[in-house]
């Protein structure tokens, strides 16, 4: 601080004095406190405000007391460096860090783990599509013995109780004839066809769950699925504008309440062709067996037709034809 | 955001602080560059047809009330807010033309305006576009007592309250500012142009004289006074005598006009007072313990702040150059564009 600026500062006290004012007068004129009339007089200017401020009251002090202003404001703005005359420099507070600090190292651990999720999920998902496979495999052996494979027919809902009683009333009937129809269907296995009537959607999965056909038929047009490994489940969209065939003969159609209907066709091949030479003679026996009970075979076969019409396949037809042969 | 940036180095960026009175034009770098009255002067055309601009800024107040048939002197801005669109684009343009001179492929400069606290959205808007077809590739509003704050110089960033009261040419903003926002403002429809009338229709009531709108902003600038002073000013004031007339020259005294201001200074003062009420109790601590400074152009009628340290018993202090404070500000708030993007008012 100058001497000039103390020497103004000093003439503020002297002028006060002579006025007869103590502090407190002084302060009650300007509104502000004794203190800071003290802080203004000894030029302790850190203790006000700011400088904005400093200035505002140095200034109306002097014009209280009738000095001259401008010299004191001068010598003030020297002493200052001129920062009551400046815009405010901070003008936001700064503020310290975002409220959530997603730092890299949560950001990494954070990925790790939803990779690690992903990989689970993956692993799962793929245990869980090996082993709903076996499951046509079961019903097929559970119908006949003599593995030969030909195409069958298993409609979901429907199908389930006929093919029951089916197998309950005479398992020897449906195995005894495997034999004689293993060889004759073998040729047309996987000749899924459809014949579209109006526009419908259709999709065709096979025995491992891949799909085979998925496919939007328009009118007119025909589609027949070749590859892939049976039974075949299928979805149709439109019940009443599709037409299919298995193994050349027409699949009937559940009657849904909606037009959506969902069946499997055909039925998983065994590879284990040696076993049915030997397993072969065993069913025929048994089938011959049955001729004593004529009654008996007859109702076996009569049911046997009731199924093939029920469900319209070709092996149960032909299952029922070589049972008839047989009986008689 | 690159592309943005590499504009920002060959614009030059401004700050307006478009008052009901006076225009003034803060650029990046320079400083206060443009302080002119917000006057436009059209010469219309015969039949009405093809307007043309007269004069702009001071040569344009000069013609006010002085003007022949052809010509008018307006003031686009009423009550601090745009009255005609045509004419404040027209004179915002005029006044970028003249401190942004337009080079070829140079880019349009950004521009913050300052708006009244109280203005409506339509208002704003009305702003906003405004500068926007005067040539403004980016246009920021700012509050003025935010601005008025930031150029006082005030500590704005900090956590006590600091309270500012802008008495502007159409309105008085009081705001108290505290961290870096605006904590409460009011604003009043009351400011020098009010002071202004409230001189003429004295001067018509007790004087049986008519003066202009000029001639009354020249006795408020000499004489006018809000508290009463030790010696008594006076100032001869011509005008025509609705008696006779004709044109006479009378002699009027401060304490006169003193008196004839009294219902926009007790505005002004209620303004404060309500925004004193309003206040939450912590920050009207600090506003006691610091007081409340004045800017804009109003704090320059001579003891304003006596009146107002008086009626409300707080040290009041008068900005530095309270004129320009509000584009200082805008100035300052210029020149953190890039981080000050809460401090800008919404639309």
């Amino acid at each position: 601080m100058d001497e000039g600026f103390v020497e103004l500062l000093a003439q503020l006290r002297s002028a006060r004095v002579a006025r007869g004012w103590d502090l407190a007068q002084a302060a009650q004129k300007l509104h502000i406190t004794s203190t800071q009339i003290t802080a203004l007089e000894e030029g302790r200017f850190d203790e006000l405000p700011g400088a904005a401020f400093a200035r505002g009251y140095l200034r109306n002090y002097a014009r209280l007391l009738d000095l001259d202003v401008e010299p004191l404001l001068a010598a003030y703005d020297r002493y200052q460096g001129g920062s009551g005359l400046e815009a405010s420099k901070v003008v936001l507070p700064r503020s310290e860090l975002p409220l959530l600090d997603y730092s890299g190292k949560m950001l990494f651990f954070s990925l790790l783990l939803a990779v690690a999720l992903i990989l689970l999920g993956w692993w799962l998902w793929g245990r869980g599509g090996s082993t709903s496979s076996p499951a046509p495999v079961a019903t097929a052996t559970s119908v006949s013995a003599a593995q030969h494979s030909a195409a069958q027919v298993v409609m979901s809902t429907p199908a389930e109780p006929a093919a029951l009683t089916g197998s309950a009333f005479s398992p020897a009937a449906t195995a005894a004839t495997t034999s004689v129809t293993a060889s004759t269907l073998s040729s047309q296995v996987g000749a899924l066809a459809f014949h579209f009537t109006g526009d419908c959607w259709v999709q065709v999965r096979d025995a491992s769950g891949n799909i085979v056909l998925s496919t939007l038929g328009r009118a007119g047009q025909d589609v027949s699925v070749t590859q892939g490994q049976p039974p075949y489940r299928i979805l149709v969209g439109k019940a009443s504008a599709v037409q299919i065939t298995y193994a050349g003969k027409p699949v009937t159609l559940p009657a849904n309440a909606l037009n959506v209907a969902r069946m499997q066709v055909g039925m998983a091949p065994v590879t284990a062709s040696s076993n049915s030479a030997k397993l072969a003679p065993t069913p025929l026996a048994a089938a011959q067996s049955q001729q004593s009970s004529r009654p008996s075979a007859a109702t076996a076969s009569s049911a046997g037709v009731a199924v093939a019409s029920d469900i319209s396949t070709f092996s149960e037809v032909a299952h029922a034809t070589s049972v008839t042969h047989s009986a008689s | 955001m690159i592309f943005k940036r590499f504009l920002g180095l060959f614009s030059s960026d401004l700050a307006v602080d478009l008052g009901t009175a006076n225009t003034l034009i803060y650029v990046r770098g320079k400083g206060i560059v443009l302080s002119e009255p917000s006057v436009v002067a059209i010469r219309i055309g015969r039949h009405g047809a093809d307007r043309r601009t007269q004069a702009v800024g001071e040569e344009a107040k000069r013609m006010l009330g002085r003007t022949p048939a052809n010509i008018i002197a307006i003031r686009p801005l009423k009550d601090g807010v745009i009255a005609d669109f045509q004419i404040t684009e027209a004179m915002l343009k005029h006044f970028i033309k003249r401190v942004h001179p337009q080079r070829f492929l140079s880019p349009s400069p950004r521009i913050i305006v300052c708006v009244p606290y109280g203005a409506t959205q339509v208002e704003r808007r009305a702003i906003r576009e405004s500068a926007q077809s005067a040539g403004a590739r980016e246009v920021h509003l700012i509050e003025e007592p935010m601005a008025a704050a930031i150029g006082a110089g005030l500590p704005v960033a900090e956590p006590t309250a600091s309270m500012v009261v802008d008495i502007g040419g159409g309105t008085t903003e009081v705001g108290v500012i505290a961290l870096g926002g605006v904590v409460y403002s009011q604003s009043v429809r009351v400011g020098g142009d009010k002071m202004d009338e409230a001189i003429v229709n004295y001067i018509r009531r007790n004087y049986g004289m008519l003066i202009g709108e000029s001639t009354a902003e020249e006795i408020k600038k000499t004489i006018g006074c809000a508290y009463p002073l030790s010696d008594t000013l006076s100032m001869e004031v011509r005008g025509r005598n609705l008696a006779e007339g004709v044109p006479r020259t009378f002699s009027i005294s401060s304490n006169e006009i003193l008196e004839a201001m009294q219902e926009p200074l007790g505005a002004i003062v209620g303004a404060i007072k309500l925004a004193l009420e309003q206040t939450p109790p912590e920050l009207a601590g600090d506003i006691a313990e610091r007081g409340m400074v004045l800017t804009g152009g109003g704090a320059l009628v001579r003891d304003l702040d006596r009146l107002i340290m008086e009626e409300t018993g707080l040290p009041v202090i008068v900005a530095e150059d309270p004129l320009t404070c509000v584009a200082r500000g805008g100035g300052r708030a210029l020149e953190e564009l890039e981080r000050l993007g809460e401090v800008f008012a919404e639309e």
